[in-house]
């Protein structure tokens, strides 16, 4: 009965092998309702009854057949291909059970020829190592699997577990007794923290697609933001147009002697101009709009906005990404100044043109040290987890247009600099 | 040091509210003695052809009736070219010319006390770099040279040699780190272990290769080359 469950449990592992393994080389057809599963049902029953024939040659050639069949059944390819895959696959499995006998009998001094459950150990031995050579070949070789886009270092991570129940097995069996428990326990303890440490990874990239996923989102909204100022930017100068019907309208006024009525009105249109805000002019209405915008902003912050600019109308970057550089720069600004004090509020902008070379820096003083984990400088916002993407964002686009990024910060100032070629 | 201040605006009320805010203003500044002259418009401010010549800044209203604030700038320029301009006016409604008269602030006569200081704190930092004058004990004699006249300083054995404007050339003995230590708060860069070039004077780094106003090529090496942008980069950055 031992034997017939170790059997089957052995088969159905070298079957899921067979899986991966022809999976890496192969393309998968399309059956219909669930014509794969009872095709590797019928392997397994076919591998199950190999191991049953007493015949080694007869056993190598239901084994080579069957999974010839099946994986002409469940896969695409020539007849050629599909059959050197299943030989490749049969004499990995061979070369996986010859290395661990081989290890084991002249390495190790094992008598591999000993009782049920200890042959049994080997078994399992050779099929997990069967399992790691086929997860190799997957990484190596693949053209469909997803193992390729593990980073190396999780690959490790992964490789891990296999390479540490070999060596736990491998323990088992030179030890006895107490000795094989220990080990197994101690084995396991480690297995544990490898666990962990593993799981705390995948949470760490998870997190991290959360953020690229929240600075879709941030720039989006921007997007949103600045269409909506464009919008407004094209109000204001349908308004100044207007500005000379109001003078027309000033000087009727004046002409009719209705003085008071003269000096509401202009009264009232400083009123409005004033709450229109500053216009600056680049010749690039984007950048344009920003400026008036940020400017607003600033102001509420009781931030100094200096600015250098210049014509700014030969400048070649698409907008979204103009508006991402430039408001994620003043608004990191802005924030960096709102923690000062009231003389030190001071946020340094200029955007220029130099011989094709697009410059946008910014310069604000600081307070306290610039924080930096792994050479990234962190945020000194109090929700963390929602900011730091700003800076993310920038670096982002000045390497799609191959510029250049550069941070300088002394003791108090800090300033970031931005060259694109143009 | 000394500065000669020059404020021009055709309302009373203005010309004493930006007096007094300079004053204010260098009143904390140490070694600084100044003198400052007022003008209700362009027609006075060139009457005395010396005036403008002897002036090292001017702060200029923009709208002003007959001759606007940028035209009279660009005349004084003219007679002028190292004066330092800050505009002051209502609004800014900046005309792309006036991007060409190269001011070093505009600020805007509603937020006078706020964004003044922060002009007359930037003029006091380029003079400090524009006035600045050091005595140099060469091979062709004594000399005193302008700190903005030094284009670059190239180390050659024991000697150092010092490009001039007008592609004049002097040499010493000395090190190029004595040097350098001597001119840090004058933005000066070590592009390379025996050259130390004038940041004002760059006009672009490209390729490894630095590019003065006067057009001479320097080379950079490439384990300092980011390095330099960097250092490059963050003096532009930070304004005048």
């Amino acid at each position: 009965m031992i034997y017939i469950i170790r059997t089957l449990a052995l088969t159905l592992v070298e079957v899921l092998c067979c899986r991966i393994f022809f999976d890496t080389f192969l393309k998968r057809r399309t059956l219909e309702h669930h014509m794969d599963k009872v095709v590797l049902l019928g392997l397994w029953g076919m591998m199950f009854g190999a191991a049953c024939i007493t015949g080694m040659v007869w056993r190598v050639l239901v084994v080579v057949l069957g999974t010839f069949i099946c994986t002409r059944i469940l896969y695409n390819g020539s007849f050629i291909h599909v059959f050197f895959i299943s030989i490749a696959e049969y004499t990995l499995n061979l070369m996986a059970d010859s290395i661990v006998v081989f290890l084991l009998q002249f390495i190790l001094q094992v008598d591999v020829k000993r009782s049920l459950p200890e042959n049994t150990l080997i078994m399992i031995m050779c099929k997990l190592l069967f399992l790691l050579c086929v997860l190799a070949c997957s990484r190596y070789f693949h053209h469909i699997g997803n193992l390729s886009y593990i980073p190396d270092k999780d690959w490790c991570w992964l490789m891990v577990f296999p390479i540490l129940t070999l060596a736990l097995i491998a323990g088992m069996l030179i030890s006895q007794g107490m000795m094989a428990l220990m080990l197994s326990a101690f084995g396991l303890l480690l297995a544990n923290f490898l666990f962990f440490y593993l799981v705390q990874d995948i949470i760490k990239r998870e997190m991290n697609i959360r953020e690229q996923q929240l600075g879709e989102i941030q720039v989006r909204n921007q997007m949103q933001l600045y269409q909506s100022m464009e919008a407004n930017y094209e109000e204001q100068q349908k308004k100044i147009h207007d500005v000379r019907n109001q003078m027309e309208c000033v000087r009727g006024l004046l002409e009719d002697k209705q003085d008071s009525k003269a000096l509401e009105y202009i009264n009232h249109l400083y009123g409005t101009w004033e709450k229109e805000g500053a216009f600056i002019n680049t010749n690039h209405a984007i950048v344009n709009s920003i400026l008036r915008q940020k400017l607003i902003y600033a102001e509420q912050k009781r931030v100094q906005l200096v600015l250098e600019v210049q014509d700014l109308s030969a400048v070649r970057m698409e907008d979204e990404d103009l508006v991402i550089i430039l408001a994620n720069l003043i608004d990191n600004g802005i924030e960096a100044c709102e923690r000062l004090k009231q003389k030190q509020r001071v946020l340094k902008l200029r955007i220029c043109l130099v011989k094709n070379e697009l410059q946008i820096s910014t310069q604000n003083a600081i307070e306290g040290q610039v924080q930096k984990e792994r050479g990234i400088i962190v945020t000194s916002k109090r929700e963390k987890r929602k900011h730091g993407i700003g800076l993310k964002n920038i670096h982002r686009i000045v390497e799609k247009y191959n510029g250049e990024d550069f941070i300088q910060y002394g003791t108090d100032y800090f300033t970031h600099t931005i060259v694109i070629e143009q | 040091m000394r500065l000669t201040i020059g404020v021009c605006d055709d309302e009373g009320y203005f010309r004493q509210q930006i007096t007094q805010t300079i004053q204010e203003k260098l009143a904390f500044q140490d070694g600084i003695e100044y003198t400052i002259d007022t003008f209700s418009n362009g027609q006075e401010l060139f009457q005395n052809p010396n005036q403008i010549k002897e002036c090292d800044v001017l702060f200029m209203d923009i709208s002003m009736p007959g001759e606007n604030g940028m035209q009279v700038a660009a005349k004084v320029k003219q007679q002028n070219e190292k004066i330092i301009l800050v505009f002051i006016t209502s609004y800014i409604d900046f005309a792309i010319e006036g991007y060409k008269i190269n001011a070093l602030r505009y600020v805007l006569k509603k937020d006078l006390k706020g964004a003044l200081p922060e002009a007359v704190d930037a003029v006091c930092r380029q003079m400090k770099i524009q006035k600045k004058e050091l005595f140099y004990d060469c091979l062709e004699g004594r000399q005193l040279l302008a700190v903005p006249d030094l284009y670059y300083i190239e180390s050659k054995g024991h000697k150092l040699q010092l490009n001039v404007r007008d592609d004049r050339v002097y040499t010493m003995y000395g090190k190029l780190d004595e040097l350098e230590k001597q001119l840090k708060d004058f933005r000066f860069i070590r592009i390379h272990k025996s050259f130390l070039v004038n940041y004002q004077h760059i006009r672009s780094i490209k390729n490894y290769i630095l590019t003065l106003d006067n057009g001479v090529e320097l080379m950079i090496p490439r384990e300092r080359y980011r390095q330099v942008k960097e250092q490059y980069y963050e003096l532009r950055g930070g304004l005048q």
